[in-house]
């Protein structure tokens, strides 16, 4: 590793679908124009930053960008939940498989809802998604182990309260979309 | 003179849930947040969610209390179970909302150990159930920041 290389954070949002071993979506950095750092298992990159100009950890890879071609971009929804699941400080450890049903419906959502949800951690290790606004109301979805997301929501103009569940798959059920569009609109 | 509060907990009394966790902004944000559409601080809904079912949130009962004796209480909770966590407030519903949402608030003062402590129990049910209930109660609750003199 030459000792003037220039080390940049990548860009956000930049994640490799390859895999590479990586546990973070925001600790990529770029050597140069063509080369990244992928962080260990543990995620601990930043912990030796100032070292780099010396020498590379050796539980560090460095990749060539042209073997990952396939690079894709993720919502800032989906890093959130990536940085989440590896916040390892938090007295409860989010459920794995609920992860990636939060991930996967935090896709689908991406391209139906603008209004971004705010994520939380039930104390049950479930991840779940909050869309509030004070004028109009809350509806808060988790999503379990089993692939089930049960959602709650109360609406204030018409002081009504709604509960239901569904299975996590390719779409949205229509009665959630319209409810989180009643809480979303302005 | 040990303080003693009523065995029956009064609609209009005023409860506060605990929040403690990291330090770090961005890592309370899953706790609390400050909302930019209602420019106030609100708490997240699994700040009323429990793993117990029924569920049994602890709570104390501040009605009597100033607001720096209800912080107070809560530095002592997060002393006693969590210990290396960060104390940075609480929320406050009143009793009626629970009531109304067809939980109890049950006296609970480990024999006279902790006087201001309650539970507010819900009724047995799904995840849904339990979800029902802590959207409204996080909807309505009025976060108290913690702001230590300096």
């Amino acid at each position: 590793m030459p000792a003037t290389a220039s080390y940049q954070p990548a860009l956000s949002g930049f994640r490799p679908s390859a895999n590479t071993g990586a546990t973070s979506a925001r600790d990529y950095w770029c050597i140069g124009k063509d080369k990244i750092i992928v962080p260990n298992l543990n995620g601990h990159m930043r912990d030796f930053i100032g070292s780099f100009h010396h020498a590379l950890p050796e539980d560090h890879k460095v990749i060539n960008l042209e073997s990952y071609r396939n690079f894709q971009t993720e919502s800032p929804l989906v890093l959130e939940i990536y940085d989440l699941a590896k916040d390892t400080s938090q007295d409860v450890v989010p459920n794995s498989d609920s992860i990636s049903y939060a991930v996967k419906f935090a896709k689908i959502a991406a391209e139906t809802i603008k209004f971004q949800p705010i994520i939380d951690l039930h104390p049950d290790g479930e991840i779940s998604f909050t869309w509030r606004r004070a004028k109009n109301g809350i509806i808060n979805i988790a999503f379990g182990k089993d692939g089930i997301a049960t959602y709650a929501a109360f609406l204030v103009d018409s002081e009504q309260s709604l509960k239901s569940r569904f299975k996590v798959n390719g779409s949205i059920p229509s009665t959630l979309l319209h409810l989180i569009h009643q809480i979303e609109k302005a | 003179m040990p303080v003693r509060l009523p065995a029956t907990v009064s609609a209009d009394e005023k409860l506060a849930r605990v929040i403690c966790d990291s330090s770090k902004p961005k890592k309370h944000r899953h706790k609390f947040y400050y909302d930019e559409n209602d420019k106030r601080y609100v708490v997240q809904v699994g700040t009323f969610i429990d793993t117990r079912n029924p569920m049994e949130l602890s709570v104390n009962r501040i009605s009597t209390l100033s607001s720096e004796d209800a912080h107070g209480l809560g530095i002592a909770h997060k002393n006693e179970y969590q210990k290396d966590s960060t104390y940075h407030g609480f929320a406050e519903v009143i009793a009626k909302l629970c009531y109304d949402l067809n939980c109890q608030v049950k006296k609970d003062d480990v024999g006279g150990k902790k006087p201001y402590h309650a539970n507010i129990v819900y009724p047995v049910g799904q995840k849904e159930d339990s979800q029902e209930i802590a959207v409204q109660l996080a909807f309505r609750a009025e976060f108290r920041k913690y702001e230590p003199a300096s």
